[in-house]
């Protein structure tokens, strides 16, 4: 059973600097080849400053938390069992975006062999002034260590 | 000239998870689980081999919808529940459908389902401003 006091819990902002070669690779990694991603002229004809990042990019992100601290368990035993991105506005290239992790909250749901323990994980980014840019809502589902060995 | 969009417009994506894809995407997402690089792993785990990041899978669907819509700048939510596993060399057909056009948001309801059938995701919805 998951401890309910981590709901609440949260690690300090991490600075994440926005390079176009990252955003390059991640779009690459997913086999997209809009030109958008890697073409600085096609995307400010297309109206933006520069390069865009890919909607999912924040996943690549890397904030100061460490699941196992805030969660008190082992990450091999968390299934990914939802996300959710909201975006205030697009990431581009020369972002320098603070991303800080929270535990939003902590749940027993029923599950196909009993109630599972749900943990939900909401990442912030927010630029330098201190605006939002994305929210992001993992939802980890704790397996059992039967289903372990 | 704006493009229209109306409520039952569709669109399809196909991706085939091929058996480096969870290796590059791990590479630019950090993604680096051994259940997702190490087939011998995913075996233990009883998955029958090394399963995609359902990041990667989600990152297919919003492709999906930024394709149709035109421009990755006006997607503002995207969301999916990841209902199975996507294993090396399963093709995924991503079919989308204009749920809603309302208050200048375009809903986008998006299924994926593996080459039998199976769906990967459930729920899945992009929104994007429009107009």
């Amino acid at each position: 059973m998951l401890d309910k006091n981590a709901i609440g819990r949260s690690s300090p902002p991490t600075l994440n600097e926005v390079e176009k070669g990252s955003i390059r690779r991640f779009a690459e990694a997913i086999g997209d080849y809009n030109p958008i991603y890697y073409d600085e002229e096609y995307a400010r004809a297309s109206g933006f400053p520069t390069i865009v990042a890919p909607p999912t990019f924040p996943a690549s992100f890397h904030s100061a938390a460490d699941l196992r601290e805030l969660l008190g368990v082992g990450i091999k035993s968390l299934l990914h069992a939802e996300q959710a991105f909201d975006y205030e506005r697009p990431i581009f290239a020369g972002d320098r975006i603070m991303v800080s992790t929270k535990v939003a909250d902590i749940l027993e749901k029923p599950g196909p062999a009993g109630k599972m323990d749900v943990a939900v994980i909401e990442d912030e980014g927010r630029d330098e002034e201190g605006n939002l840019v994305f929210r992001a809502r993992r939802t980890l589902v704790v397996r059992t260590s039967k289903e372990l060995t | 000239m704006a493009r229209e969009f109306k409520v039952g417009d569709t669109f399809r994506h196909v991706r085939e998870c091929d058996k480096y894809r969870p290796l590059y995407y791990a590479g630019a997402s950090g993604d680096f689980n051994p259940i997702h690089i190490d087939k011998e792993v995913g075996m233990m785990a009883g998955l029958g081999g090394n399963i995609l990041q359902g990041l990667c899978t989600m990152a297919w669907a919003v492709e999906a919808a930024v394709n149709f819509v035109g421009d990755p700048g006006r997607i503002t939510r995207a969301k999916v529940r990841f209902s199975k596993p996507v294993m090396v060399d399963d093709t995924i057909t991503y079919e989308g459908r204009v749920a809603s056009t309302e208050g200048g948001k375009l809903v986008m309801e998006i299924s994926a389902k593996n080459q039998k059938g199976e769906e990967v995701l459930k729920n899945a919805v992009v929104e994007a401003r429009v107009g």
